[in-house]
């Protein structure tokens, strides 16, 4: 859920943006410091940020009865880890604002907060936390709870930016309820996409992705999973 | 061949060969007027200005303008709707009120002046995005040190989505023929299936395009020369112009305490 270009008062606008910027300079350090040993990570990262920006583009007919995009942010997060993504999902936010007017220039900064960090952060944590789980399972919480975590983060910024005479508790609520309608089967049917977007990729990507460390339990740095990914 | 209606009329309007700091300083001057103005009117002159620019001046083609706008501003419309609206309580300034929710005058301008708001800042940046390739952004915010990674990485996306999304709309419209969207389940299989294959031939692409490359001495940086363009003297005046003279406007406007 993208906020609108100038729907944030300016001010609004250059906090969430001074509050992102660190993730994305995180995430761009670890981004060249794998590239500086791998300079063929730099095609691989092109790629995926490709594939994320066709997906979001693509209408999606009978889905949901309406159409609908998935946002994608989850199985980024599991594949790629949180700090990759934030730098990945700030490119292709750049996309989609230019490209197709979705989101915006000075709503950048928010933007890439609920979408490029929150929600990639909550859908790994919750990957992770249920390491135990089948895998099924797992990619499931991790698509639908990055989409949920992503949709409650835009509504607490739109209630903080305007609080109106319900104050930010009640202007919250409403946000949450507004969005709710559209935002919640969106994140269930998100969850069960990602579940069968998974299953094909292991039968289609299965070595890649072994390679990245999505189906094996150890914790490890986001940048050597890029290198191994390189190298197998 | 897959298309992005706002890219194409970027590669063949008639400011495609104007310099990206002209036009920048246009939009983005636009841009910020728009977003950090308090004045209702303000906003409207800016929406006025960029509207007529793009489609007059920069000829976009009114059909792709219009479409481009219309699932943005649906946003801007479904967003406007709890700050119009007052929910509890006792305000006094109800136009209209149904059970608890009740519409104030306040509400509703508070309202008027974020859609107006976001409207001119939405068609500030689309004069940009309509009139600038990519490409040339990209070169741009090279020139503006932006990391070098963050921009091989953003032109390589570029290159590729064209590629993707063909494949995207060759298997939807394998999928389809088959029916592979006859019902919500099998739509979600299909979309699945689509979105793994399409994932698998990225990295295919990426790998070769790697293996390409590494026999040509790549190391690691994907520098292409730029085009060189002219900066247009009188463009950048008048554009600096109305930039001012809005922006000034705008200041003078909160000065005073003008809506």
């Amino acid at each position: 859920m993208h906020i609108a270009e100038g729907f944030l008062p300016p001010l609004h606008a250059a906090a969430w943006t001074a509050v992102a910027a660190p993730f994305v300079i995180h995430g761009t350090r670890a981004i060249s410091r794998t590239i500086k040993e791998h300079p063929e990570a730099t095609l691989l990262l092109g790629a995926a940020g490709a594939f994320t920006f066709v997906l979001s583009a693509i209408k999606l007919p009978s889905v949901t009865g309406s159409s609908s995009h998935p946002t994608g942010t989850g199985l980024g997060a599991v594949i790629f880890r949180p700090p990759v993504m934030a730098a990945l999902g700030t490119i292709v936010l750049l996309f989609q604002a230019l490209l197709l007017a979705h989101g915006g220039l000075t709503t950048l900064g928010a933007n890439v907060f609920s979408m490029a960090v929150v929600g990639p952060w909550v859908g790994y944590a919750a990957f992770r936390l249920l390491g135990r789980a089948p895998f099924s399972v797992r990619i499931f919480a991790a698509m639908a709870l990055a989409n949920l975590a992503t949709y409650v983060m835009t509504a607490t910024q739109l209630a903080l930016a305007f609080p109106g005479q319900n104050g930010f508790v009640g202007a919250w609520s409403v946000f949450l309820g507004i969005f709710a309608i559209t935002q919640v089967p969106l994140a269930i049917i998100e969850g069960l996409v990602g579940v069968l977007i998974f299953k094909a990729l292991r039968s289609w990507a299965g070595p890649e992705l072994s390679a990245l460390g999505v189906f094996s339990r150890r914790p490890d740095h986001a940048g050597t999973k890029v290198e191994e990914a390189i190298h197998a | 061949m897959a298309r992005f209606a706002l890219d194409e009329a970027a590669w063949s309007g008639p400011w495609r060969l104007r310099s990206t700091g002209e036009k920048a300083l246009l939009s983005l001057g636009l841009l910020t007027v728009a977003a950090t103005s308090r004045s209702l009117w303000v906003s409207l002159v800016v929406l006025a200005v960029a509207v007529s620019t793009a489609l007059f001046a920069a000829r976009v083609p009114k059909r792709t303008y219009a479409l481009a706008v219309v699932g943005p501003m649906t946003f801007v419309a479904v967003g406007a709707i709890p700050i119009a609206l007052t929910f509890g309580g006792q305000p006094t300034d109800v136009l209209a009120s149904l059970g608890p929710v009740s519409l104030t005058s306040t509400g509703l301008y508070a309202a008027a002046a974020v859609a107006v708001r976001s409207a001119a800042a939405m068609a500030a940046m689309t004069l940009l995005a309509a009139t600038t390739p990519m490409v040339d952004l990209l070169a741009g915010l090279r020139r503006l040190r932006v990391p070098e990674v963050l921009v091989d990485i953003a032109g390589l996306v570029y290159r590729m989505l064209f590629t993707l999304m063909d494949s995207v709309l060759a298997v939807r419209e394998a999928q389809a023929a088959r029916l592979g969207f006859v019902d919500g389940r099998t739509a979600r299989r299909s979309m699945g299936l689509m979105a793994g294959s399409v994932l698998g031939r990225a990295w295919q692409r990426s790998r070769r395009l790697e293996e390409g490359l590494r026999g040509r001495g790549y190391a690691g940086s994907l520098r292409t020369l730029p085009r060189e363009t002219v900066v247009s003297v009188p463009f950048m005046a008048v554009s600096g112009l109305i930039v001012t003279a809005l922006a000034a406007t705008s200041i003078l406007f909160a000065l005073r305490g003008v809506a």
